[in-house]
């Protein structure tokens, strides 16, 4: 009934505007102009509204169908716009239901057939997870020094390529180790971390959430946010991996990190695992941070929603020995708003009064440094690594850093060791300076040093070696001068630079780079014959080319004091260095000198 | 407007860096001969080929002028993921978006819209029409600012790497025509066309359902696809 009166109302309408336009021919006869064309438009849409009303009649007859026709009916209301845009909808979301899934990634998605899969399958040979030691670095292994007896300044007796060192009268000085304070000697150290392997044994046995927590590690946690002024601290089970569980806790894709060119190994690797994004300033060149952050301002400035910025660098720095200019650059991070992100691993227990780092160095508070991290294995004895700063920073590791929360905790006796050692160099300080007296040991005997380095006397030292670290920094870095490298051909540096033109790290690892090794060679020359001549161990940088993503400094003959190092220590150092030195470098005078080394490191 | 991720293009091949060291060692093929290098002027002192492997390539920070400009146009799509961000991508199940797929999610829109109707049917100063009007409203509203607003990821598992994409687009990783796409997308059609329809086709109300509706329809079209529309 209803469909028929839509039909019927329809109907009346195209006759009365058809007999109309038939009407005004028939009247006007031949004198009147073709119809104008809008007319006939509006027969032939009513036509064809005609006929489809016709079909929609017929829905009548099929089940459910008088439902439908009674919703369109009402829903008509004397307005074809509106129904034109409802019936629109209606056959957009046919369409959209029936169109089949299409993959967003299609055109990357290679299809093999299996025989395809088989083929590939049988031609790929896994790469070694491990690569080859090659004939020219063979001899890198074989120097790695192997220390009888107990790790401590007056070595016993040492092995090195198979040679035993063993002088019955008169020991050998161990000038190769971090431990800056002489630690690992302290019989209450000794003492505190056997009581404690009695009493918990040698592992934590789980994370930190997961019971791998003991009293001791809450302790430590404690004594290290006391010992450096903050609120509050987080102990990681080894230090290499606290930058790398730190930084991409805070930062991820899209927020910023200023950071120096010269930074070490485990920071660079945070960098990248972290996903943000880097900027390079030249090694501790201030104006050049500056300049950067003025670059970048006015695009920050814009920036909505804000990102996390933070400055990235090193107290004491790694590869180089040189101190951050850290006035400077809480200076331009609170001008520009960034956070200060400081690598503290040798610069606590090194520097300051009080061997509270860099900060005290400076005496700028810890709570301009944002984020704090350093090494319980350098100057307190011990292991494992720590970050500190305020609560909420440290509460936010507990959850989301992915070492603390996945991987062991520290050993009980490292906690330990770590808390006594905090104890040790605070019980000493002298109440009229503040000064700790283990400290004040250390810098004399590291200025002592200095100065004896650069004694013009030392006629041999002066022509071949720069001392590049800074003056406070016992752990000394001593690099062949450029003009003597210049005759070598050395080149400048070492590595790739990929990542800081780009942005983005290498894709291959360095490859093996026969000057780097000839010059680390060199360098093993020296430490090897000051051995056998003087009883004299010290160490170069040992960097593994492959995995440095930054350009790599020429490596360095390292000179690590520590507390225990006397004066006449010194002055046997310098003299035989100053011998040593001569008696190697007079033969190597042009590049080829040089590569006729190579036969030397394959019989090392 | 921000230092996005993509706004570098972490793809493009890395010819420099990788054809320095070649250079570099090219005279050493096999190392574990002994040495053939030779003292000569091919090896530079800088090895690298634009020189920029010295302590200090340039005075000039590297990306904030490479940085490409953003058009200024008022459409805009945002570029393609890189190969990184796509690996960050797969890591993990993408926890936010994943929950949709499941039934009771679909039923959830349904109970929402018909405890909405409900909920309006109590407000005795609305007339049938406008209660029909506002759950359609409160259901539009709500679903675009849910699924078309909100960018990224409210837990972080993925080192940021849905940050660009609303939750519209990181349903099913951006595949079109899924069962649940099909299905969020009946739905506030099916719900304008009821809504019209008890409300008694006034034009007004009409005008403000059809827009609504269209709002959170026009987004989810395939075209719309990681499109961005800047108006300020």
């Amino acid at each position: 009934m209803a469909s028929s009166l839509v039909i019927s109302t329809t109907t009346t309408t195209i006759t009365s505007i058809a007999t109309e336009i038939l009407n005004r021919q028939l009247s006007d006869g031949q004198n009147l102009p073709p119809p104008p064309l809008s007319q006939t438009w509006q027969v032939i849409l009513n036509t064809f509204i005609h006929h489809f009303l016709k079909f929609l009649n017929l829905l009548n007859k099929i089940p459910g169908g008088p439902v439908v026709l009674r919703y369109i009916k009402s829903s008509y209301q004397n307005d074809p716009i509106r129904s034109l845009f409802e019936y629109c909808l209606f056959i957009f979301a046919l369409t959209y239901f029936f169109t089949s899934k299409k993959k967003e990634n299609k055109s990357e998605i290679v299809k093999f057939s299996s025989k395809e899969i088989d083929e590939l399958c049988n031609e790929w040979e896994p790469e070694p997870l491990v690569k080859e030691v090659i004939n020219l670095q063979e001899w890198q292994l074989k120097s790695i020094p192997e220390i009888v007896g107990q790790n401590q300044f007056n070595l016993k007796k040492i092995i090195i390529n198979n040679n035993t060192y063993n002088d019955e009268k008169q020991s050998i000085k161990n000038f190769a180790s971090q431990d800056f304070l002489n630690l690992n000697e302290n019989q209450r150290i000794k003492d505190a971390a056997e009581v404690e392997i009695k009493y918990a044994g040698v592992g934590a046995c789980g994370p930190p959430n997961f019971y791998g927590t003991q009293d001791v590690h809450v302790r430590v946690e404690e004594d290290l946010a006391e010992f450096l002024d903050s609120e509050q601290a987080i102990i990681y089970g080894q230090d290499y991996v606290t930058a790398g569980s730190v930084i991409p806790a805070f930062l991820k894709r899209g927020d910023l990190c200023v950071v120096d060119r010269n930074v070490n190994n485990a920071v660079q690797k945070a960098l990248i695992v972290s996903r943000a994004d880097i900027e390079w300033f030249d090694h501790n060149d201030m104006d050049h941070l500056n300049q950067i952050l003025t670059q970048l301002k006015p695009v920050l400035d814009k920036q909505k929603p804000i990102k996390r910025r933070f400055i990235v660098t090193e107290g004491l720095f790694a590869n180089s020995g040189d101190i951050v200019n850290l006035p400077k650059i809480v200076e331009l991070k609170n001008k520009f708003k960034y956070r200060l992100f400081l690598d503290e691993s040798l610069s606590i227990g090194t520097l300051g009064i009080t061997g509270k780092g860099v900060a005290e160095h400076f005496n700028i508070p810890r709570a301009e440094i944002s984020i704090t991290i350093g090494s319980m294995a350098n100057s307190f004895a011990s292991s494992g690594g720590f970050c500190v700063g305020v609560s909420s920073m440290v509460h936010h590791q507990r959850i989301s850093s992915n070492a603390y929360v996945f991987s062991a905790s520290l050993p009980p006796y490292s906690a330990k060791v770590t808390s006594q050692a905090i104890k040790v160099i605070k019980e000493n300080i002298d109440s009229r300076t503040g000064q700790s007296k283990l400290m004040t040991t250390l810098h004399k005997i590291t200025n002592y040093t200095y100065q004896t380095l650069s004694r013009s006397s030392n006629t041999n030292l002066n022509c071949y070696f720069d001392i590049v670290s800074s003056p406070q920094s016992p752990m000394i870095h001593l690099q062949l001068k450029e003009t003597y490298r210049e005759k070598l051909n050395l080149p400048l540096l070492y590595g790739n630079s990929s990542f800081i033109t780009t942005g983005k790290p290498s894709q291959y690892p360095n490859k093996f780079d026969e000057y780097f090794n000839l010059e680390c060679f060199l360098l093993q020359k020296v430490i090897d014959l000051i051995l056998t001549k003087s009883n004299i161990l010290l160490t170069r940088s040992k960097i593994i080319l492959e995995h440095e993503d930054l350009p790599v400094l020429p490596p360095h003959l390292l000179i690590n004091l520590s507390a225990s190092v006397t004066k006449s220590d010194i002055d046997m150092l310098v003299e035989s260095l100053d011998a040593v030195v001569y008696s190697i470098f007079k033969n190597i005078q042009a590049e080829n000198d040089l590569i006729n080394l190579t036969n030397e490191i394959l019989n090392y | 407007m921000s230092l996005s991720p993509n706004s570098r293009d972490y793809l493009s091949p890395d010819i420099n860096s990788s054809s320095q060291y070649i250079r570099r060692n090219s005279n050493i093929e096999n190392i574990n001969q002994p040495s053939n290098l030779q003292s000569s002027s091919q090896h530079a002192r800088k090895n690298s080929i634009n020189g920029d492997l010295t302590p200090t390539p340039s005075h000039q920070p590297a990306h904030t002028i490479t940085r490409p400009r953003r058009s200024s146009s008022i459409i805009q799509h945002l570029e393609p993921d890189t190969i990184d961000t796509k690996i960050d991508q797969a890591l993990n199940p993408n926890l936010n978006a994943n929950w949709v797929n499941q039934k009771g999610a679909w039923l959830i829109h349904i109970i929402i819209i018909i405890i909405l109707k409900i909920f309006y049917n109590f407000l005795n100063i609305l007339n049938n029409d406008w209660k029909w009007t506002m759950t359609n409203l409160t259901y539009n509203i709500g679903s675009y600012i849910m699924f078309h607003q909100v960018k990224g990821t409210p837990f972080e598992f993925n080192s940021g790497a849905y940050d660009n994409l609303t939750m519209w687009e990181q349903i099913d990783n951006g595949d079109q025509y899924t069962p649940t796409k099909k299905f969020l997308m009946i739905v506030p059609i099916g719900l304008f066309l009821i809504s019209t329809h008890y409300s008694n086709y006034n034009l007004n109300l009409f005008l403000l359902n059809g827009l609504s509706c269209l709002c959170v329809v026009i987004p989810k079209l395939a075209i719309a696809h990681r499109l961005r529309v800047t108006l300020y």
